[in-house]
């Protein structure tokens, strides 16, 4: 078994210092007020990202049409009405960045960790605030830099979000590898650090915090998830700081990391001894743990919301968490599978292989578990549920996808064609972001007090879940009629130009799912202000975070944290008068605890 | 500008529209007390037809969407990747069709109802573990088939009897062939010049039948590897009809062996398009212009090909050969870049050192071989001299190149030499008269002090006279100061 926990010895009792605007929202120490800093910042990334898809998709909806209102909008990426080349690359380049990092790693994890792990390990505060506070602010620095790269004056960084060099390390080659590099690389590694500090501090309070009772064993999985997500991050980024860090001396200081035999332009320059592939190996080595970084914090919320609105156990708790394990572990075995035409020996390409096709195994577990978790339940129709399952069908159908990619012999078929964006958009895009909603709408009374719209959020739903299939279901038949991706038009190419009634489709379909999601940005802000109030335990939840006062008190609980006797998932269990029994309540004379 | 204007307002009204359907339905909830709604099958159906509608979506469009879906493969490799493509699709697609029906229906057959109570079910270790082991069966045979076609696929890249090579740049695709000799001839980046974009060094002689073609031309039913590369950044040498992709790494060379066995004529007329081409396409990022990085691929018969190889010319020797004659014939040769390095041993033993194909050493050596007689006209310029600035000393570095003549003349016992000193039109005439005067003076000394005798050596100076290039830019000005060399007997 687990050590036992360790009582919190902060006092209880709110504090009595007198509190400003700025010590309590801004410079906050408190996980709440952290946690919504995280959920603010990643939504105005997500809006950026978002509005940066719609420019670039209006480009491949309308390749010959000339648009003087973006012209006069955003002056520098047109000219005479029609996006640049490398203003397209560049606004690719950053929805990659921005959604990937910023929204789904950052505020994802950001959010919910924040709000969840003291919470629902029954502690008072993080285990260091101090370390928790710097780490969004810090992400607040990198947010700065990656702005100013967007508006740096030769161009914003423009060579794909995973930067491979040369393209990335010779301004030569593409105006957007000069300060907008540059100031891309700052940023990432400034986003590092401040990962980084989040990870450490998730993993000591969960080790080091819980409250009396709270076992390993009962801690609901929205926890465990976000541990694991924790430990890969910790592990996985710090090479992708050393890759970042190599690339700035190849840039800046002439040595040749990852360059070599260059010519450019007809001049040879004085590299030797480098390799590109190197960067690749490096990069995808956080690059891929990086997608299980996102996708794990939401695969936890999903099955959290899930039990709790069909009012049942999670199915197969214990193969949840050891299917996390497997997870976790195997992320760390597959990154090359991103490189098998890479020029890397065809050997290392069958292994990775195995691995890739290996890892569908955990993934298949925790579908079929949340499939039968649903079998037989008591479903409760809201936002939040109805976003969990949305999340299920969006990750089987990327997820199978990923069996085709992750062969390498397909993948000659099917590398850097559509086909691979419709994969990761559904499967760790689109999915996580359904994650991260269901998240929001079922924490929404805990993090603000209030409830939030249905209406609106059934509209949010439906539109955007059926945009999604609209907008990414296609990209598989532009895959595999053979459509590269990260082509500025397809006028060139007879083959490729087959799909431009279906480029326009999509793309009125994007701008259609972009705009309603401005429903739940509205929403959002109106409930918190005119939101109808939220009872205590307004979904009958059995774990900690529906006992702490509504309001949101500093150090969370009055008087002494409480004490945890059981499981977080006693939903409908035989022999009890309501379909929920919180972690709270002893157990009866008799009374078998379930796992 | 009036468009824009006129969606923004539908957009705003639509809002307006949201907001109003949410305050309703938030008052219609509070006179019902949702909370004790007896069901949620309404929505639950709702929510069901929504998924069925989407799944039947996705099967419908895949079904009609799929006769756009690339050809069958032109290549014996791509048979092999589509066939397991096919067998990977049927079990993902019955694997998502089943999924999919479960996960819909279970959320309306088991929607909320007031009155019942959810089955307390919390695992199942049968259940757990036959999941766990059907999957990972599944997922061995997946590998194994994958494995084995990849190895195959892999295994092969030697056996090509046609080897070309395809180097990308920014934003184009040089294309080389070997000539008779089937052998390409050996590059080496840093030979990169304007006439030699792809640094083939052309002292390797197998490099002197080789052709740069416009287009890749490649005999049917005969296996073809490819050497992939390229100059500046990563691009990727993709043919989707072939399902042929590999990347051109600057600095690590890559290769792909596949067999071409369908011509472009049986292609059009299995498309019905006679305009039908295969094409080499980039598919990875590499810039600006990473769109539009297209070279036609035509697949012919072995005749044809034959017939087509006729027609390609050696590169070397239509352009290279030609153009180093003209220089080598030019009354006053220039300094130009390096390109190549120039070997030599001459019949005294010594070698030279550092020389190049277009140095003063070669130029030099050729004449005095040639039959071509003594001339006034005829001087080639030193290409390694370096003086101190504004100064007749010459900078060690020069000693190389010095030491090389001073031995070729040593070789040629009976030949006399002039030298001549040059400058650019900067400063005043009679300044840079002295400075060139002094500065041929200064390579005599220099020459005389290498062993060479002083009575076979004589100089002059002509300052800004007979300027080689233009003296209106940096470059210009940089070949007129110069110190030539002129043989006035043989």
């Amino acid at each position: 078994m687990v050590t036992s926990a360790i009582e919190n010895n902060i006092d209880g009792q709110a504090h009595h210092h007198t509190e400003t605007f700025i010590s309590k929202y801004i410079f906050s120490l408190d996980h709440k007020i952290i946690s919504r800093q995280f959920l603010f910042a990643g939504m105005a990334w997500a809006v950026l990202g978002g509005l940066l898809s719609v420019l670039f998709r209006t480009q491949l909806a309308w390749p010959n049409e000339t648009f003087p209102v973006l012209e006069t909008l955003f002056s520098t990426w047109y000219t005479d009405g029609i996006l640049k080349p490398e203003a397209y690359n560049a606004m690719i380049t950053m929805h990659g960045t921005i959604m990937i990092f910023f929204v789904l790693t950052a505020s994802l994890t950001g959010t919910f960790a924040n709000l969840l792990v003291p919470f629902q390990i029954g502690a008072r505060d993080m285990a260091s605030p101090l370390l928790n506070a710097l780490s969004f602010w810090i992400f607040i620095l990198a947010s700065v830099f990656m702005l100013a790269s967007l508006f740096a004056p030769d161009g914003a960084p423009s060579a794909g979000w995973t930067v491979y060099p040369p393209l990335s390390a010779l301004p030569q080659t593409s105006p957007g590898s000069g300060l907008g590099m540059t100031l891309w690389l700052i940023a990432i590694a400034l986003f590092i650090i401040s990962t980084l500090m989040g990870g450490l501090n998730y993993i000591s309070t969960i080790l080091n915090m819980r409250t009396k009772g709270m076992t390993m064993y009962r801690m609901p999985l929205s926890v465990w998830a976000l541990f694991f997500t924790a430990i890969v991050g910790l592990l996985a980024f710090p090479v992708l700081l050393s890759a970042a860090v190599l690339l700035i001396f190849d840039r800046g200081l002439g040595t040749s990391f990852f360059l070599s035999n260059i010519v450019v332009g007809g001049s040879p320059l004085p590299y030797s001894g480098g390799s590109p592939i190197l960067f690749q190996h490096l990069f995808w080595f956080l690059g891929h743990p990086e997608v299980y970084i996102i996708i794990l914090p939401a695969m936890g919320i999903v099955s959290e919301v899930l039990a709790i609105h069909s009012r049942k156990p999670v199915f197969g708790y214990k193969a949840m968490i050891f299917s996390l394990l497997g997870i976790t572990i195997m992320s760390f075995l597959v990154w090359a599978h991103h490189m098998f035409v890479s020029g890397m020996n065809p050997f290392l390409g069958g292994v990775f292989t195995v691995f890739t096709l290996l890892i569908a195994i955990p993934s298949s577990i925790k579908v079929f578990n949340w499939l039968t978790t649903l079998w037989r339940g008591n479903f409760h129709i809201n936002p939040a549920s109805i976003f969990a399952v949305g999340f299920v069908s969006l990750f089987i159908s990327g997820g199978l996808t990923g069996i085709w990619l992750g062969s390498s012999t397909v993948d000659i078929r099917l590398h850097d064609t559509y086909f691979v964006i419709a994969h990761f958009h559904l499967v760790m895009g689109v999915a996580a972001f359904f994650g991260m909603f269901a998240g929001v709408y079922h924490w929404f009374p805990r993090m603000f007090g209030r409830m939030m719209n249905n209406t609106m959020g059934y509209i949010h739903f439906g539109i955007t879940f059926v945009g999604a299939y609209l907008i990414f279901w296609p990209m598989h038949f532009m895959g595999l009629s053979g459509v590269p991706r990260r082509y500025y038009h397809f006028n060139e190419f007879d083959a490729f130009s087959q799909y431009a009634n279906m480029n326009v489709i999509i793309t009125v379909v994007t701008i259609i799912v972009f705009i309603t999601q401005f429903i739940f940005i509205f929403n959002f802000f109106h409930s918190m202000y005119f939101g109808k109030k939220a009872p205590q335990n307004p979904w009958n939840a059995t774990t900690l975070e529906w006992t702490s006062p509504v309001e949101g008190i500093h150090g969370n609980w009055e008087g002494d944290l409480p004490v945890v006797h059981r499981w977080p998932y006693d939903y409908s269990k035989p022999g009890a008068d309501e379909d929920f029994i919180a972690q709270t309540t002893p157990l009866k004379e008799g009374e078998i605890e379930s796992h | 500008m009036f468009t824009a204007v006129l969606i923004l307002l539908i957009i705003a009204l639509l809002f307006f529209v949201v907001l109003q359907i949410s305050k309703t339905s938030d008052l219609i909830d509070a006179i019902k007390k949702e909370n004790n709604k007896e069901s949620h099958s309404k929505s639950a159906l709702y929510f069901s037809l929504i998924g069925f509608g989407v799944l039947i979506y996705t099967i419908i469009s895949w079904i009609t969407e799929s006769k756009k879906f690339l050809p069958v493969s032109a290549s014996e490799e791509g048979v092999a990747i589509d066939n397991l493509m096919n067998f990977i699709l049927v079990l993902t697609g019955i694997v998502f069709i089943l999924t999919h029906i479960l996960l819909f229906y279970f959320v309306y057959k088991y929607h909320y109802r007031k009155d019942r109570k959810a089955d307390f079910y919390p695992h199942n270790s049968k259940l757990e573990i036959i999941w766990t082991t059907v999957p990972a069966i599944v997922m061995i045979g997946i590998v194994l088939f994958s494995l084995s076609s990849w190895s195959k696929i892999f295994s092969k890249q030697d056996e090509g009897t046609l080897a070309i090579e395809v180097t990308g740049k920014q934003f184009a695709w040089v294309v080389r062939y070997p000539g008779k000799d089937g052998k390409l001839g050996v590059r080496d980046f840093t030979l990169v010049n304007s006439d030699n974009e792809l640094g083939v060094n052309w002292n390797n002689k197998n490099s002197h039948d080789d052709m740069l073609v416009d287009e890749i031309v490649l005999p049917v039913n005969k296996p073809v590897i490819v050497h992939i590369g390229a100059l500046d950044v990563i691009h990727s040498f993709y043919l989707p009809e072939f399902r042929v992709m590999m990347d051109a790494v600057p600095g690590v060379p890559t290769k792909m062996a596949f067999k071409p066995t369908i011509t472009t004529e049986e292609m059009r007329k299995k498309l019905e398009n006679p305009d039908f081409n295969y094409v080499l396409a980039c598919n990875q990022l590499c810039g600006s212009g990473h769109y539009n990085m297209q070279k036609r691929v035509r697949v012919v018969t072995e005749d044809e090909y034959k017939q087509w190889l006729r027609e390609q010319k050696s590169y070397y020797r239509t352009v290279v050969k030609p153009a180093l004659d003209d220089k080598a014939a030019q009354d006053t040769a220039v300094v130009t870049t390096n390109s190549g390095n120039f070997e030599n041993t001459l019949t005294t033993g010594f070698s030279l050192v550092g020389a190049i194909t277009n140095g003063v050493e070669n130029k030099l050596i050729d004449f005095l071989n040639s039959n071509q007689a003594v001339s006034k006209d005829l001087w080639f310029s030193f290409d390694r001299l370096l003086f101190a600035t504004g100064k007749s000393t010459l900078l060690p570095s020069s000693q190389e190149q010095l030491k090389n003549i001073a031995e070729i003349l040593k070789a040629y016992p009976n030949v006399e030499i002039k030298l001549g000193g040059y400058t650019d039109n900067v400063g005043k005439p009679e300044d840079n008269l002295k400075l060139s005067t002094d500065r041929a003076k200064s390579v005599l000394n220099e020459l005389s002090k290498l062993g060479v005798d002083v009575k076979r050596l004589s100089s002059d100076g002509y300052g800004q006279e007979h300027s080689v290039a233009s003296n209106d830019t940096d470059a210009g000005r940089q070949q007129n100061r110069r110190i030539d060399i002129r043989v006035t007997k043989k």
